[in-house]
Parts: structure tokens; sequence; C-alpha cells
């Protein structure tokens, strides 16, 4: 099923979250990532970071509203939904404790050749998050692929 | 007297269960720029993926997907087979090759392309190996080209990073410089 390609500009409001270090913990222990620069705050101390900070791939844990914003507004049917491409660019790290915002925007929105699926739509959601100085932290865009069948 | 401590004040290996005999990076310090050389290549081996792994990851990221947790909607109506792992599983790995060699040094960027779904019981080798080295103003960069395989050595995921790295200061007259101040001072 095609997705609503009218979906293309549709963007969530600036959310605050505060990063917390259990949910840092709980990707850590998924991925089985035990590094002490996320988890330890005596071997963070004498880190370049002076404090914990979070993994590389955190901001996918940010994902309350992204979901709804997906859902309602591409229309997507989910199980025909791949991920195929994100990349994440670093500004400033995210530690516990920090309150920051975020938000998420479709950059990008249409339909293409897909070599293993045939013709498809895709759809790119644009990730910030920054802090309440204004300051960039992170930004990821993340490309889909939905199946049509 | 109370003698509980709150869930926060256990050491990680406590809140996180780390089994016994884990890798645990513990450097000094991260690479300097002079340590890394053109054709430097990491490696990581990854124990096999499990069901209960995709599911604890769908809590840790919010990504409850059906293709991922739901076998029924996942093979009757993605058509998918079944069950598959989060793309974003196989980029958590390839970020903790990285960051285990970079330590406290800064990625500036990091991509990854999700090639082949990844399936409960595929185990993953993460590799990188450093493709460029060069300066960008004061930043002095790392490139990273980075892979995931299978068991059956199949690419599930290709992706670049760059990190950002100091160089190595240098005694001069007894004082530790930065060789871009000693050249500056030689120049100017």
């Amino acid at each position: 099923m095609p997705i609503n390609l009218n979906a293309l500009g549709a963007e969530t409001p600036w959310s605050e979250v505060t990063v917390a270090q259990d949910r840092i913990d709980a990707l850590c222990s998924v991925l089985g990532d035990y590094n002490p620069l996320f988890l330890d705050p005596e071997t963070a101390a004498r880190s370049a970071n002076r404090t914990v900070v979070a993994p590389p791939t955190f901001i996918n844990c940010l994902r309350d509203f992204k979901t709804a914003l997906v859902l309602s507004q591409t229309e997507v049917d989910l199980p025909l939904l791949l991920h195929g491409e994100q990349v994440i660019r670093y500004y400033k790290p995210v530690r516990p404790g920090d309150r920051v915002l975020h938000k998420i925007k479709v950059v990008e929105a249409g339909r293409k050749q897909s070599k293993t699926y045939g013709e498809v739509s895709y759809f790119t959601v644009l990730i910030k998050m920054k802090n309440h100085d204004n300051e960039r932290l992170v930004e990821a865009t993340q490309l889909f692929f939905v199946r049509d069948k | 007297m109370n003698d509980m401590s709150t869930f926060s004040e256990l050491n990680y290996p406590q809140r996180l269960a780390v089994p016994a005999g884990a890798s645990v990076p513990q450097p000094e310090e991260g690479p300097y720029f002079e340590d890394v050389t053109v054709g430097m290549a990491l490696e990581l081996t990854k124990p096999a993926i499990t069901r209960l792994q995709i599911a604890r990851f769908a809590g840790a990221s919010g990504d409850f997907n059906p293709s991922h947790v739901d076998e029924d909607i996942a093979r009757d109506i993605g058509g998918m087979g079944g069950v598959f792992a989060h793309g974003m599983i196989g980029m958590g790995f390839l970020g903790q090759l990285l960051t285990d060699f970079l330590w406290d040094r800064p990625l500036r960027m990091f991509s990854t392309r999700a090639t082949l779904i990844v399936r409960p019981g595929d185990s993953l080798t993460c590799r990188a190996r450093v493709t460029r080295k060069w300066v960008e103003d004061e930043d002095n960069l790392v490139e990273f080209e980075v892979e995931a395989v299978n068991q059956r050595n199949e690419v599930t995921h290709t992706g670049k990073a760059e990190a950002v790295l100091p160089h190595r200061p240098i005694a001069i007259k007894g004082e530790l410089k930065r060789p871009y101040l000693v050249q500056h001072r030689v120049i100017g």
C-alpha cells in the first residue's frame, strides 16, 4: 500500500525529555556494550568527557512520538516498513540528566524502484536534538522504505 | 538502620547484570591522530542475536514494529518469513566497535545502510577500516568504512564514520606543545 506522500513536511513540535541513565543502561545492556564511559561516573570522570555520555546510537531511543507521527502522517502499514539508511551527526555530547529538546520532520517522501522489492514508497525523517541554549546536540536522518505488499 | 541501596547507587555491573567474562574496554586514554594509519582495521564479533534481545531492543528504543516482535504478523502480513532484528541493532554493534577503539574521542558523523535482513540466530561480525586522514580547520579527522557481516559472510550493514582525534603533545624545551602551535610558531 503506497504511503501518503502529502506527509512531506509534517513535523512534531519540540518536545522535552530528560536523558535518564536507565535509558542508557537499557540500550547498552541489550547491545552487550559495557563501555564504562556510558555507564560508570568514576571512569567517565577520568576521561575527556568528564561525565558519563550517551552512546552514539542513543538518538534511536527518543522514539515516543516519532512512531505516532510516522503512523498518522505517512499512513504506513508498519509490517511493510523497512529501515534503509541512517546518518547521525554529532555536535555536543548528550549526558544523563540533560534536559534536551527533540523534534522530527518528514523531509523527503516519494516512490522509487528497489532492486529487491520492485517499486516502493520511501520517506526520510530528520530528527533534531538540542539543548535549552539552542545548541545542536545530535541530528539524524533516517530513510525508510515501504513495500506495496 | 537502612542498608538498602537505590537502583541508581548500584555500580553498573550490578545494574546491567554484566555477564562474567564480558568484554569491557578500559584504556587509559583514547588514540591520538598519530596512532591511526590508513588501512588500520578493527573487528568485533557479537554473540548470535536472540528473539529476546530483539524484544528488549524494542523496549529500549520504543520501536515495536510487529516485523520485529510479532511472528504471525511478520510472516503473514509482512511477508518476510518471520521476525527480523531492527537494523539499529547492527548499527549499535558497529557503534560499539568504534567507541571501544576511540574511547573518549568524539565521533563527528556515523552512518549505516541496512543491506540485508538479520534474523534471530544470526551472528554479526563488525569491521572498520581507516580509509582517510585529513585536517579540516583545526580538527584532525579520521574516516572509517564500516560493515557488518553475518555468519555466512553476507554483508548486512555498510557505512562510514568520522572521528576527531587530537595530536599527541610533543615536548619542546620541557613543555608539552601541540604540533599545530609549534608549526604556527615556525611559520609565523
